[in-house]
């Protein structure tokens, strides 16, 4: 099977990230232009690094406008994949002004973003959302609270964009990663702890950029306003 | 584009295309959610549409009165005139007008052409000043 794609250009929130580089090289395999975001310092120069020619813009969830992504937007963006994601682990008993403000980005703030996001994709008839979500809005640990709102928040909000505007041609779907060797899972996943028997329950890098892929593709828009999950078999057993 | 007829005309276009409908079933004084069944999928792409065709910042809560219970709720609490309340948060109506629609609320969404056409008016004014 050829993928095909109807969409030019790509948004990846969260582009210097393991996965948002090893998305924007598959797709600029197909031929469509990607636009990288990236938060911090770090974010900027992997994609600098791995991708000479392309400039990342910088945005953080929080933030409240959108200025330096609107030459993008008014150029056309048909692809918005979502991989922003900040870290903030505690007991939700325990929460303080730290997870309101986390909250606020995660869900006010993405919600302020895909709005701005949407409406430039209604004239054209035309857009994608790919959500990267986590087992955790299923399954949190302790200490995810956070994060696992967060994440199950945005899948509603992603859920909801495209029950609203698929009849303009923008369509949705969320895909719930479980532990992938890059990134956040990479960091978790200790080779050298005997206790982790995962049972090679984890999703490599180029599994998840490539269902990435084609969840962004043509042969993929029938997935929409649902919720998938990639994780190997992990949170499919009742004990680990 | 300043001139009253030239915004009018635009919005109708957009209000036809969207809504699919004839341009001359659409006059200033069409409602658009009565008349035209305008849904809020249909708001959207009109404040959309209008930010794009006519290159101005659209707020949608004020273009299509959004919040105007909340506004007279608000004015009432603290005692303060409905009409005052309404020309303070839109201010492209003018007071006929505002006087107009707060004697006809009971038959449904107040909003008609010529109030999109006042916010255009007043937000290309704006840009022009």
């Amino acid at each position: 099977m050829k993928l095909s794609f109807r969409g030019r250009t790509a948004l990846i929130l969260g582009g210097g990230s393991d996965m948002g580089l090893a998305l924007a090289a598959l797709l600029r395999e197909e031929g469509v232009t990607v636009i990288p975001t990236h938060v911090s310092d770090a974010g900027r120069e992997a994609v600098a690094r791995r991708f000479p020619d392309l400039a990342s813009t910088r945005l953080a969830l929080g933030d409240h406008d959108f200025e330096a992504l609107q030459p993008a937007l008014d150029a056309g963006v048909d692809y918005l994949v979502d991989l922003a994601q900040g870290d903030l682990e505690g007991l939700a008993a325990a929460a303080g002004d730290e997870a309101e403000s986390y909250l606020e980005a995660h869900v006010s703030g993405r919600l302020r973003l895909l709005r701005t996001v949407t409406r430039s994709m209604l004239p054209r008839r035309f857009g994608r959302l790919v959500f990267v979500s986590s087992t955790a809005a299923a399954l949190p640990a302790p200490g995810q609270a956070f994060y696992c709102a967060a994440k199950r928040a945005a899948e509603g909000l992603y859920q909801s964009l495209g029950l609203e505007l698929g009849a303009r041609g923008v369509t949705s779907v969320s895909l719930r990663l479980g532990l992938v060797d890059a990134g956040r899972g990479k960091r978790f996943l200790d080779e050298g702890d005997r206790r982790q028997n995962l049972g090679g329950k984890v999703v490599s890098l180029e599994q998840a950029a490539s269902t990435l892929l084609f969840l962004l593709s043509d042969q993929a828009l029938a997935l929409t306003c649902t919720t998938i999950t990639m994780d190997a078999g992990l949170t499919a057993q009742k004990y680990l | 584009m300043s001139n009253p007829e030239d915004i009018t005309a635009s919005i109708t276009d957009i209000l036809a295309d969207i809504l699919d409908l004839d341009p001359v079933q659409i006059t200033p004084e069409t409602y658009v959610v009565r008349d035209l069944r305008a849904e809020s999928i249909d708001l959207l792409e009109i404040g959309v549409a209008m930010q794009h065709r006519l290159d101005m910042e659209v707020d949608d809560d004020t273009l299509f009165l959004k919040n105007m219970r909340q506004v007279l709720a608000r004015a009432a609490k603290a005692g303060k005139a409905p009409e005052e309340a309404m020309t303070a948060e839109y201010p492209h109506l003018d007071r006929a007008r505002i006087a107009e629609i707060l004697a006809d609320r009971e038959g449904g969404p107040v909003i008609k052409v010529r109030d999109l056409a006042a916010y255009a008016a007043d937000r290309a004014g704006d840009r022009e000043d």
